[in-house]
């Protein structure tokens, strides 16, 4: 999804237009691992299929538990709970699931080979990983002729936060197509997260403009 | 638009010339001699399919979903035509162990892979296009080591511009012309270089700095020199006397591809087809030439005279599976070019070409070895991950005297962080994380989430440099290529039985250069992360201890040697144009016939050897075609030609 004139995305899935309640809910649950807001977790249309994944993986049972804990507090995850906490957070950094710890794996008694796969190929190209350095997947979402050879731009943590009730004039939601339902931007429901500080990516705004973009 | 041919076509028909393999060398071959109108029949192992845009698309997912990016992972498996590849090998506590296609029984891993598919290895290639200095033709006789060329930079020079054209290298002329490797002071690339990465410029804050060298006893000084690229850039207008150059772009889409947009991912596959592969040759055949994908050729057949009567092979419809049926073609010339260490499988499984006893030997690479660090927080991020692989090196370490007490080797500046030696990105956040647990397989107790983990991970990948020393390795009649009945792939076909070691000479090299890199890291102000030691008791592949020190290196993919070229025939396989000194019609093209492959990727060096094999295919197609002189000694019926070696 690296923009419309990439014809190597044409026939992406639509998913982020299409994401289920529960999978919303997932991704609000799961941000507080990544340390990505909701909305990054969100938009990268991946959160239904990485909740069916976890569920395939550790059980329905286990995964409840564990994001139980998630939103109670993450220093109380221990054993294979902990464990499972990280394989989320791998999920959303490079769209793979994990090869477990062994123990945690005997443990869960799985039945799944213990072996690290990537979920899906736009998974891949949706890894958070990329974004904590201002990167782009590997293969996807290529930035453009000597972009290489400019300074990077400094990592948004380094920069001033973008004001959250006026975002700029390069992020309104009416440049999003209006077959995107506003509930996507909506993070009321349920969310462990403040919604106050639910603001569209503090990061290079004119990017998560384009990302969210469905490939035409 | 490339169009390809059931295997069946061919059948018991006969051509002007057969070449065996549809990688680069092979591919340019048909394409000269197409264009001059003779009936040339491609036989290639592997499948096609990636000259439509589905199949693009579908190689690109095909990536996309694979856990580890090596080179082959964009390719779907082929049981009937199987590829090695570098995750076949695996370390076994102070060894190696090889599960793939290839067999190894020498000391150390030949760690490179090939792709036998259309396209070959140009499918996976990184697309840097150096030109071999002239000092690298003869090693022997200036510095005691190797094996010199029959011909030298000089013969070679056309053919290298006329390679640059036909991939459309994208270069800085003055630049290579200041390593003393292009004598025609006025002439350009087809495109202008591209542009070094921001990388690049952190390493050239070290210009004019000097670090020793303690094995050759010498001091260096550094410059950044950008590399050419098979690759699309900006056009250069200067171009041929100025008429300028027009890249080409997708084969399948028109008007795409036809500048790198910077995907990062050059091995294994360019996602917008910026970069050169074999794929636009093939798309410029002549309607004379004819493809045929899924052909595994078995044997090469030998008629009367050691002259070549033609091939058989075998065709199969289900890569899964070895079910497959044989076919014979027949032609005037026969062109092995599948590969290095295919050219010698199939010629030693032929009975073929080995009158010297030099067949399957000299098997090189470019030994690589891999330094990473992270440079300096307070110089900011230095943008790892972005654009082509590489887009500088410091060359110094590849030329004089201190060749004669070291292997020389170029510094390639990795654009793509600590990839290559690390699996970084990937790797970096199981470790800060701590998945997978300890190494008795118990959980980790202690644990980074949120914003730490996305700060501590943006700040150290962001910083991740990565240098990689490619050694030239000599030609060593003992790193070998040979077959064993014992062995043999689901289709029946011998696999390759490989005994390969590095030299006490490339050694010194890897252990100059772990000094240097050392020294350069420190200049930078850099923390040097290598480690090179077996962890947990395991060695790393491709490790090695010299005077007490840990040393790895890994495999570059530049298979070279087997079939090397010479000028006598009791100790080289083929002549300076690559033909077998025992067969006048049979041809072994590609990096095998290189008696050595100095310090540049060796793919440029073979297409210009290919295109100069395609003028002397012709000449020789013309003599067999010459209207029989009944009064003469010369009639084409009996087959019988004078073919006149020519050695400048």
């Amino acid at each position: 999804m690296s923009g419309e004139s990439n014809p190597t995305d044409a026939g992406s899935d639509v998913a982020t237009v299409q994401l289920s309640d529960e999978g919303r809910r997932f991704a609000q649950r799961c941000a507080v691992l990544t340390g990505f807001e909701p909305y990054d977790l969100l938009a990268t249309g991946m959160a239904d299929l990485y909740l069916a994944t976890a569920r395939n993986q550790v059980g329905a049972t286990v995964l409840d538990e564990v994001l139980d804990v998630v939103d109670r507090d993450l220093d109380a995850l221990s054993g294979t709970e902990l464990e499972v906490a990280r394989a989320l957070t791998y999920l959303w950094y490079t769209g793979a699931w994990p090869r477990l710890a062994p123990e945690a794996h005997g443990l869960l008694r799985r039945e799944a080979a213990n072996v690290e796969f990537i979920v899906s190929p736009d998974a891949y190209t949706e890894g958070l990983v990329w974004r904590t350095f201002n990167g782009h997947p590997a293969g996807a979402k290529a930035p453009g002729f000597a972009t290489w050879a400019l300074k990077p731009p400094p990592l948004p943590w380094d920069e001033p936060p973008v004001p959250v009730a006026a975002p700029g004039p390069l992020l309104r939601w009416s440049d999003f197509p209006s077959a995107l339902p506003p509930s996507i931007y909506s993070l009321t429901d349920g969310s462990p997260t403040d919604p106050s500080t639910a603001t569209p990516s503090s990061e290079n705004p004119q990017n998560s403009g384009t990302e969210e973009t469905p490939a035409s | 638009m490339t169009s390809t041919a059931n295997g069946t076509v061919a059948h018991r028909r006969r051509y002007d010339v057969i070449v065996v393999g549809a990688g680069m060398a092979g591919s340019l071959v048909a394409k000269q001699l197409g264009r001059q109108g003779w009936q040339v029949l491609v036989l290639e192992a592997g499948t096609g399919g990636r000259e439509t845009w589905e199949g693009h698309l579908d190689a690109v997912e095909t990536f996309r979903s694979a856990v580890a990016k090596v080179p082959n992972s964009p390719f779907r498996r082929n049981a009937a035509a199987p590829s090695p590849d570098v995750l076949d090998l695996a370390p076994d506590g102070v060894g190696f162990t090889a599960n793939g296609y290839f067999v190894q029984n020498g000391e150390l891993p030949y760690g490179t892979d090939y792709l036998r598919a259309v396209g070959g290895s140009g499918m996976h290639w990184m697309g840097l296009c150096l030109r071999m200095h002239p000092d690298d033709f003869a090693t022997q006789a200036r510095y005691g080591y190797g094996r010199d060329w029959p011909i030298g930079y000089d013969d070679l020079e056309p053919y290298y511009t006329a390679a640059e054209r036909e991939i459309g290298v994208a270069g800085d002329a003055e630049e290579q012309r200041a390593l003393g490797i292009r004598s025609d002071p006025h002439d350009v690339y087809p495109m202008h270089k591209i542009p070094p990465s921001y990388v690049d410029e952190v390493c050239r804050s070290l210009d004019g700095h000097t670090v020793h060298d303690p094995v050759a006893v010498e001091d260096f000084t550094l410059t950044v020199f950008s590399v050419p690229h098979g690759r699309n850039s900006t056009p250069d207008p200067r171009y041929a006397g100025g008429l300028g150059y027009r890249p080409t772009g997708a084969v399948g889409l028109p008007n795409y591809g036809e500048r790198c947009v910077g995907n990062a991912s050059c091995v294994p596959f360019c996602p917008v087809q910026a970069r050169w592969t074999p794929l636009r040759t093939q798309a410029e055949f002549a309607d004379c030439v004819t493809l045929a994908p899924r052909c595994v050729v078995t044997q090469v057949i030998n008629g009367s005279d050691g002259r070549i009567r033609g091939v058989e092979y075998r065709t199969y419809d289900d890569p899964e599976s070895a079910a497959s049926r044989p076919y014979r073609a027949e032609a005037d010339v026969v062109v092995v070019a599948a590969h290095s260490i295919e050219n010698a499988r199939l010629l030693l499984a032929s009975g073929l070409a080995n009158g010297s006893g030099e067949l399957g030997r000299n098997l090189m690479d470019h030994p690589t070895m891999l330094t990473w660090a992270l440079t300096s927080a307070d110089g900011g991020q230095i943008g790892p991950f972005r654009g082509p692989g590489s887009t500088s090196g410091w060359e110094a370490f590849r030329f004089g005297d201190a060749r004669a007490a070291r292997a020389p080797f170029r510094i390639e500046i990795g654009n793509w962080g600590w990839g290559w030696a690390a699996g970084a990105p990937m790797s970096n956040v199981g470790t800060a994380l701590g998945v997978g647990g300890d190494r008795e397989g118990n959980i980790v107790s202690a644990a980074v989430f949120g914003t730490k983990l996305r700060h501590t991970l943006g700040d150290q990948i962001g910083r991740q440099l990565q240098l990689q020393f490619a050694m030239e390795q000599p030609a060593d009649r003992d790193n070998r290529v040979t077959i064993d009945d014992r062995y043999r792939d689901a289709m029946g076909n011998p696999r390759p039985v490989l005994t390969y070691n590095l030299s006490e000479h490339v050694k010194k090299g890897i252990v100059a250069a772990k000094r240097v890199a050392s020294a350069i890291y420190a200049q930078l102000g850099a923390q040097e992360h290598t480690d090179h030691s077996p962890r947990d008791g395991v060695a790393p592949l491709g490790y090695f201890r010299y005077r007490d020190q840990d040393y790895t290196y890994a495999g570059a993919g530049h298979g070279a040697g087997t079939h090397i070229m010479g000028g006598d025939p009791t100790s080289s396989v083929v002549d300076s144009f690559q033909r077998c000194w025992d067969h006048p019609n049979l041809y072994a093209v590609g990096c095998g016939s290189m008696p050595s492959v100095g310090t540049s990727n060796p793919s440029l060096t073979m297409v210009a050897l290919a295109l100069r094999s395609a003028e002397q295919i012709h000449r020789d197609l013309v003599e067999l075609h010459r209207p029989a002189n009944l009064s003469g000694d010369r009639a084409r019926a009996g087959g019988s030609v004078t073919i006149t070696e020519v050695h400048p």
